[in-house]
């Protein structure tokens, strides 16, 4: 059941990824705040001299100085929420409120962090919030949030909207990067307001390469398969001409996990098979030739794949017990040498495919593992559903005034993601944390005790990579893959990644314009909180069933005509409705 | 020794034969978590391991220990559990004792059990409770993990009976040698009600260590939160659907070792309890 009811939530859009910040403000919070207030304005006129002074000197130059670090005095203090594990390790007898990043802030900014909450999760988090708004307690200044929770807050009116400080405070560069990607605002904006800062992601974290043993394509003389004709022919091969030589037919052509824990049996973070169906991504709101959205399962290509991979489980090329497995179990057989393709994001080149090879190259045994683009489906177009734009949204407590602290925050950690050469953190955030100095040069290995990452001690993260559409040219994955180590950022990416999750998500970068977008990352609508698990259940069963030849293909029709009765075509209406309001 | 025929020899082989492999089955999944535990990253992420560890490695319990929030929310489970099994034994056996007076001796006894049974059958539900709490001003304080949950009406029932199965004899000769009611309850019916006061020891001291949602929702701070929080949140698994940018959200899935390593060190000290109390309930 909990495990139903966070599926319903996760497909409401909720993402809190990053570590859950909230922002909070203490009594004594409060009473900086109030005389910050005063002092404020004085404090960014006289901020800094220099910087208003070379600002007037040109014109090209006054973005980077407007980001020139300067103090806010006396200090302004900003509280969040902060997710704490039980293995967190600080070191050198620092707090959470006092470490490497928070010290570089309150020196250089002037901005000090609290905590006023602690959490252990994200629904650890949501019961807080929830908890604070029904008793009235005074919520955080910032909060990292989005879905249904998002909703509630807005409701409760408990969270300002930013528009007058975005228009003054935001940076020249941070308005740039709103105005390249207007998709956040959807879930940012109401009735034309902005309720908060939702944060970009770099559009390729969850995008699918394909992963392929390539000492068993060498082996088998076989070519990384492009279309889904040659994937056949290679999935035959790895299914029937015992790729790994020893004798037995005991080898799959793809690790397929369709346990996905919230009833999207072909679409998994790890193990799937969503290519098959390009362009036609089943569980996606997709815009029709009408200009309204409408659900991923009414396109009838993606009866043909479900048709596809029955006729795919027929042959054996996955482990029967696909519909039990998760995607970790999937992956298992594929690093364990029982499958030869896995589908999955860059970052699996880490974990669990780097894992694996590392383990391989310790014993001296082969292990080949290479990621490709992912061949076209069952149309002949190559599609995979896209990365979410942005997985939530910074609001911010009503009666908290500092929000050009806020912006001087935010900016300063954006030019972490664009490799701005003034990144406070862009060697590491803490020097014996995640690097180390050895002969002046920055050691980004061999830590003592082992990488840890302070980023969760900031309310603004600064990790991750640029968000899409801000820097011209390759990205940072690209440019490293390639071969590129010119600039601080990419000496440390390729030192603090594997090569493998690198290569990853270079290669996911090269069908960027394959993603098939998502049109609706809203809360759930009133009829959704009531059906949409069961239609979810519903579909998902469906599918299975097809795949296992438990039951027909035509019974997808039975299904559609379901999913339409019992509330889908409701459903349908309100989220064409609820996007229309979005803008 | 009793003479047993055939059919009764047989049927308590049989027996005791299937008792064992329930108790074998109890014990697999925790044999399961220490393996991995044990593990190597490798191992464990490919689902190697099943009950023997696989590239045996201490790691995942060097990197427990060494943290920074393990051992202190540890000693506040360690605290938590000792004083609030403690003053909760106190109370319930205040409670019991009087209540299982007559009502000539204790005139309102009806009054106030239905003080105590009124709340077995209403709550006031989370945010009244949680109100309640916070405006006492105990949240932030190891109190909010102990006062709230300090009365657990089942148990005065329990001990309110057992109390009453005591001869009364015993009670009215020792006022007779001029012991009061405190007297009474700590010489004569504590020594004679052992094995109830340990058993329910034993269940108060179980709860509160795997109670973690009221260290969820009351404590603020690192340094208050007791395991269990922290251990729920572990197993209450990461979503999948949530992946985002944060490399430390990736960590979380290779880290089935250190997961499992905090589990077992997690039941460990609670497993301890178990035969200690056994000595006293036989």
């Amino acid at each position: 059941m909990k495990r139903h009811r966070r599926a319903v939530k996760a497909l409401a859009g909720i993402i809190l990824c990053m570590s859950i910040i909230a922002g909070c403000s203490s009594n004594n919070a409060k009473e900086s705040q109030t005389s910050e207030a005063s002092a404020q304005p004085s404090a960014s006129a006289s901020a800094s001299p220099t910087a208003s002074a070379s600002s007037t000197a040109s014109a090209a130059p006054a973005e980077t100085q407007e980001t020139a670090f300067t103090k806010f005095d006396p200090p302004v203090t900003i509280s969040a929420a902060i997710t704490l594990r039980p293995s967190d390790k600080l070191r050198f007898g620092d707090t959470t409120e006092n470490n490497p990043v928070t010290r570089w802030l309150s020196e250089n900014l002037g901005i000090v962090t609290k905590f006023q909450w602690v959490v252990t999760d994200t629904a650890a988090f949501e019961t807080k919030v929830r908890l604070a708004l029904a008793s009235g307690e005074a919520l955080p200044d910032v909060l990292y949030t989005g879905g249904s929770l998002l909703e509630e807050l807005i409701d409760s009116g408990k969270i300002q909207t930013i528009d007058e400080a975005y228009e003054k405070y935001a940076s020249p560069r941070l308005k740039d990067l709103y105005a390249k990607n207007p998709a956040v605002w959807a879930m940012a904006k109401r009735d034309g307001k902005i309720i908060g800062l939702p944060d970009v992601s770099n559009g390729v974290v969850g995008n699918k390469v394909m992963w392929i043993r390539q000492d068993w394509l060498d082996k088998l003389q076989l070519k990384a398969p492009t279309n889904v004709e040659e994937f056949e022919k290679v999935l035959d091969a790895f299914t029937n001409q015992d790729p790994d030589g020893n004798g037995k037919k005991d080898t799959f052509g793809m690790a397929f996990g369709a346990n996905t824990g919230y009833h999207k049996p072909t679409n998994n973070y790890m193990a799937d098979s969503e290519f098959l169906f390009g362009q036609d991504q089943p569980y996606l709101w997709i815009k029709g030739d009408d200009g309204q959205l409408y659900y991923g399962a009414n396109s009838p290509n993606v009866k043909k794949g479900l048709a596809k991979l029955n006729e795919w489980f027929n042959k054996g090329y996955f482990n029967p017990d696909f519909g039990t497995m998760d995607a970790a179990q999937a992956m298992a057989d594929f690093t364990s040498g029982k499958a030869g393709i896995a589908m999955a994001a860059g970052w699996a080149g880490g974990w669990p495919i780097g894992t694996a090879v590392q383990e391989a190259k310790s014993k001296n045994q082969t292990l080949n593992i290479k990621p490709y683009p992912i061949p076209s489906g069952i149309t002949g177009e190559v599609g995979r559903q896209e990365s979410q734009p942005s997985y939530g949204t910074y609001v911010f407590r009503k009666g908290f005034d500092n929000m050009e602290a806020v912006f001087k925050y935010y900016d300063t950690m954006y030019g972490c993601l664009i490799e701005d050469p003034k990144c406070p953190f862009a060697i590491g955030q803490g020097e014996g944390y995640d690097y180390v100095m050895k002969d002046g040069k920055p050691d980004w290995k061999d830590v003592p005790g082992g990488l840890v990452s302070l980023s969760r001690y900031l309310i603004f993260p600064s990790n991750g990579t640029a968000p899409t559409n801000v820097m011209d040219g390759p990205s940072i994955y690209q440019r490293v893959a390639a071969g590129k180590l010119d600039n601080v950022f990419e000496q440390k990416l390729a030192a603090s990644n594997d090569s493998l999750a690198i290569e990853g998500f270079s290669v996911a970068y090269q069908q960027m314009d394959k993603d098939v977008k998502n049109g609706f990352y809203g809360a759930n609508t009133p009829t959704m909180k009531e059906k949409w698990e069961q239609l979810n259940t519903l579909e998902d069963q469906a599918y299975l069933q097809i795949i296992y030849g438990k039951k027909s293909l035509d019974s997808f029709d039975t299904f559609l005509k379901q999913w339409h009765e019992q509330g889908g075509t409701q459903i349908t209406k309100e989220i064409n409705e609820a996007v229309s309001k979005m803008k | 020794m009793l003479k047993l025929s055939l059919s009764d020899r047989v049927f308590r082989i049989v027996n005791h034969l299937f008792l064992a492999l329930m108790a074998f089955l109890c014990i697999l999944p925790m044999v399961h978590v220490l393996a991995v535990s044990l593990s190597s990253d490798y191992a464990t992420t490919s689902y190697l391991v099943k009950f023997w560890p696989i590239g045996f490695n201490l790691d995942a319990y060097k990197t427990a220990l060494d943290s920074n929030n393990f051992i202190v929310a540890f000693k506040v489970s360690v605290l938590r559990t000792l004083g609030g099994t403690l003053l909760t034994m106190f109370l319930t056996m205040l409670a019991a004792y009087s209540m299982s007076k007559d009502d000539r001796y204790f005139k309102g006894r009806t009054l106030y059990a239905w003080f105590f049974v009124f709340t077995m059958l209403f709550h006031g539900g989370l945010i009244p409770t949680y109100l309640v709490v916070q405006k006492s001003g105990l949240t932030n304080s190891i109190w909010a993990l102990i006062l709230p949950v300090a009365v657990n009406v089942f148990n005065v029932v329990l001990m309110m009976n057992f109390f009453r199965g005591i001869p009364k004899e015993l009670e009215e000769a020792s006022m007779i040698d001029g012991a009061g009611h405190f007297r009474v309850l700590f010489t004569i019916f504590f020594p004679i009600s052992l094995p109830s006061i340990a058993t329910l020891s034993l269940f108060t001291m179980v709860f509160h260590w795997n109670s973690w949602f009221d260290g969820m929702i009351y404590m603020n701070q690192a340094d208050q939160f007791p395991l269990a929080t922290f251990l729920q949140a572990l197993i209450a698994g990461f979503d999948y659907t949530k992946i985002g940018l944060n490399p430390s959200d990736l960590e979380q899935l290779s880290e089935r070792s250190l997961k499992s390593a905090l589990m077992f060190i997690g039941i460990f000290p609670i497993l301890l309890v178990y035969p200690f109390f056994a000595k006293v309930l036989r």
